[in-house]
């Protein structure tokens, strides 16, 4: 049974390889965590036992991932939403933040 | 199950999952400062808002995990020296993992003048409303407890009383903080300072006078004298008060934390500040007077001094290795009373 | 149960080369034991999570701020040895799984074997590691012999140069060929990320080794396999964390 888990995530592995070949845009991350996030779950309920483990041992595990979160949603959110308000800057233009991180005079290599 | 270990779970879940966040900010900071990463140094690309996210996202819990114990301590007092079961047990129970979750979604208001996006702000000062509400669950389930109890005014309890009133004050500030536009004038003033005294000494460290007070003849088999120990508490709550409550007025007038030198129209409440420190101060120095003395020269105190009916009270005086020679079964609800033995209440240890 | 006459609970040894297990004295069964150290350890997995999220959240938070940074930072990173690195961790996660498993059943030669292969896993992991570093430093993207060095300010401006960030075939350019935006930050969050992740990689390697000696004695058998149980805990958690680093600093961009 582990034999076949551990075939399947090789072959996940491959998957994000190629799906990283295609470029779906913005989703690009998103489909890349996705297809971590089941191997990641393969790789939890299987290989750690978590299928057969106690409800317990489940909910504490599990709940990191839900505390960790609100770290990402809020910290993420915060950047994204910073600059709204300010017309000038509202789109994301490719090298646009320089406003708020002024460029070294000197560039940075030698 | 009792409050206190309740209370104690509550802050275990937020110790696992807060601490580590800690960890690792300052494992980045270190490397910031080691080999310039640029994280959080703005002259490398990096945000130092990212770092106040990072920061407190652990620091906001922090404090709950210094406040949900002394909940505890409060809510085992309440009971015990009014001998009458907690009002709204299972409440208390829940409120104190309704707070454990909530405050992890209220970190950014300690960040409201840092820069972050506005609806961020929005986001936080909503969400920190909500977590007022299991706290107030608490108070007032206290204060009902205390509703027609068998009240006894001992000194465990006046610093019990001290805290209900001084942590209500200390709990509504903080909700005024909490109001985005407010907290635009008040951050880093006094008023913060004026508020968190009173919500960490005001509130945890007289719950944990009281704690002392309460367990001290179970810990030592010894009484304090209790005519010092009154005076030393109502020292202490005068002291408390005159030093932290001008705190609040000179904040909102603008007095800004942290600073040496201040306009002369700050000084009066400078100088009711250290006088009340004065106060307090010798209040705490009466109290670990006796506190010592009584290790020395006090009277043995009873085997159940004040009639708990908790394991904490049924263990012997100095509690054995393992606390119990076996696991001991309980019976009973945990603050049924009926089952107090009266007698052990006034025969003294040994 | 304690100190008053009771026997401590021993677990027999189901065999002559295995050695029998004394049961913790302030636990009543070796089942209570058990699940005390699992749940204490999956709390500390907890931990970890919340650890490594932070840099996580590091990640998505710069990545956010410089997607032009981050996309030709990560096309710097060799995504054939991330791959084979990915594909030797998971290898070893399975031969740390069969580890656990032959523990379990009290199978002496196959733990002892599956245990040093993935030991073995974690040292090419470490030595594809250490290949992909020195790549770093040659092309000036993050010197290592360099990284504690000052950084140079330049007075008034507050610009100023990294030691370690020389960029010798400039390759963080965009397309007009002008330098990116803090085109070293990818790297530092890069070389943070995978560092710990490393260190972490070691220690679930001395980890294994411990446990290797433990086997070699007999200490572990079905009625007694815990600490192999927590350390494979402990492995997986490194190879999760790996399965989540490999498509974001290799792939995405």
């Amino acid at each position: 049974m582990f034999t076949n888990v551990l075939i399947v995530l090789l072959i996940l592995t491959a998957v994000t390889v190629i799906a990283s070949r295609i470029d779906f845009g913005p989703a690009n991350m998103l489909i890349a965590m996705l297809i971590a996030s089941v191997k990641a779950s393969l790789v939890i309920l299987f290989f750690m036992h978590m299928k057969w483990d106690t409800a317990i041992n489940k909910i504490v595990f599990l709940s990191s991932f839900l505390f960790l979160s609100l770290l990402f949603i809020f910290t993420l959110a915060d950047q994204a939403t910073r600059r709204i308000d300010h017309p000038m800057h509202a789109t994301k233009a490719k090298v646009s933040k320089e406003w708020a991180y002024p460029k070294p005079a000197m560039s940075e290599k030698h | 199950m009792p409050l206190f270990v309740w209370a104690l779970y509550a802050t275990a879940l937020l110790q696992v999952l807060a601490t580590p966040v800690l960890g690792i900010t300052v494992l980045l900071v270190a490397f910031e400062r080691l080999y310039h990463i640029g994280i959080f140094d703005p002259r490398l690309g990096g945000d130092p808002v990212l770092f106040e996210h990072f920061f407190w996202f652990y620091s906001h819990p922090a404090v709950y995990i210094m406040v949900l114990p002394a909940f505890g301590i409060i809510s085992e007092l309440v009971s015990v020296h009014s001998r009458k079961p907690l009002f709204g047990y299972k409440l208390i129970a829940f409120s104190s993992l309704a707070i454990a979750i909530i405050s992890f979604l209220v970190w950014g208001h300690h960040m409201f003048t840092s820069g972050q996006s506005t609806y961020a702000m929005f986001a936080f000062s909503f969400l920190t409303f909500f977590v007022a509400i299991p706290t107030a669950i608490k108070e007032f389930s206290w204060v009902a407890t205390i509703w027609k109890g068998s009240i006894a005014l001992n000194s465990p309890m006046l610093y019990t009383l001290a805290f209900l009133i001084i942590f209500a004050i200390g709990g509504l500030t903080g909700v005024i903080l909490g109001a985005l536009n407010v907290d635009l004038h008040l951050h880093d003033t006094y008023f913060v300072v004026a508020h968190f005294h009173y919500v960490m000494m005001g509130s945890i460290a007289l719950a944990f006078f009281a704690g002392l007070h309460h367990w001290w003849p179970k810990m030592f088999g010894v009484m304090y004298n209790e005519t010092l120990a009154k005076i030393a508490c109502v020292t202490i709550f005068v002291g408390f008060n005159v030093t932290f409550l001008p705190q609040f007025e000179m904040g909102s007038q603008g007095m800004p934390r942290r600073y040496a030198t201040y306009v002369p129209e700050f000084q009066p409440y400078h100088s009711a500040s250290t006088v009340g420190a004065i106060i307090l101060g010798s209040g705490v120095a009466l109290m670990v007077s006796y506190l010592v003395a009584s290790l020395f020269i006090g009277k043995k105190a009873m085997q159940n001094q004040w009639g708990g009916v908790t394991l904490d009270w049924l263990t012997p005086t100095p509690p054995p290795l393992e606390n119990f020679a076996h696991a001991p079964k309980v019976t009973t609800e945990v603050y049924d009373y009926s089952t107090l033995d009266l007698k052990s209440t006034q025969t003294p240890i040994g | 149960m304690s100190h008053d006459g009771h026997h401590s609970v021993v677990i027999p040894a189901p065999g002559p080369e295995f050695v029998p297990h004394t049961v913790a004295h302030h636990f009543d069964t070796p089942v209570q034991e058990f699940q005390s150290a699992k749940l204490g350890f999956w709390l500390f997995l907890a931990t970890e999570i919340l650890l490594f999220g932070g840099l996580f959240a590091a990640y998505f938070y710069y990545h956010d701020l410089y997607p032009e940074t981050f996309r030709v930072g990560g096309q710097q990173l060799d995504w054939k040895l991330g791959a084979v690195n990915t594909s030797v961790l998971l290898l070893s996660s399975w031969t740390m799984a069969m580890g656990v498993r032959s523990a379990q059943t009290s199978q002496k030669q196959k733990t002892m074997l599956f245990c040093a292969l993935t030991v073995l896993g974690a040292v090419i992991f470490m030595v594809i590691k250490f290949f992909e570093y020195k790549a770093k430093t040659e092309h000036g993207l993050f010197v290592f012999p360099h990284m504690f060095d000052n950084y140079q300010v330049d007075g008034s401006s507050n610009a100023g140069s990294l030691a370690w960030f020389t960029d010798v075939h400039n390759v963080m350019v965009d397309e007009t060929g002008a330098p990116l935006l803090h085109g070293h930050l990818f790297f530092a969050i890069y070389v943070t990320m995978t560092a710990i992740h490393g260190l972490h990689v070691i220690i679930g390697a001395g980890l294994i080794l411990w446990i290797m000696k433990g086997v070699a004695k007999g200490r572990f058998h079905a009625g007694y396999y815990l600490p192999v149980d927590l350390v494979g805990l402990y492995w997986h958690l490194v190879d999760l964390i790996w399965i989540f680093l490999f498509p974001l600093l290799y792939l995405v961009p």
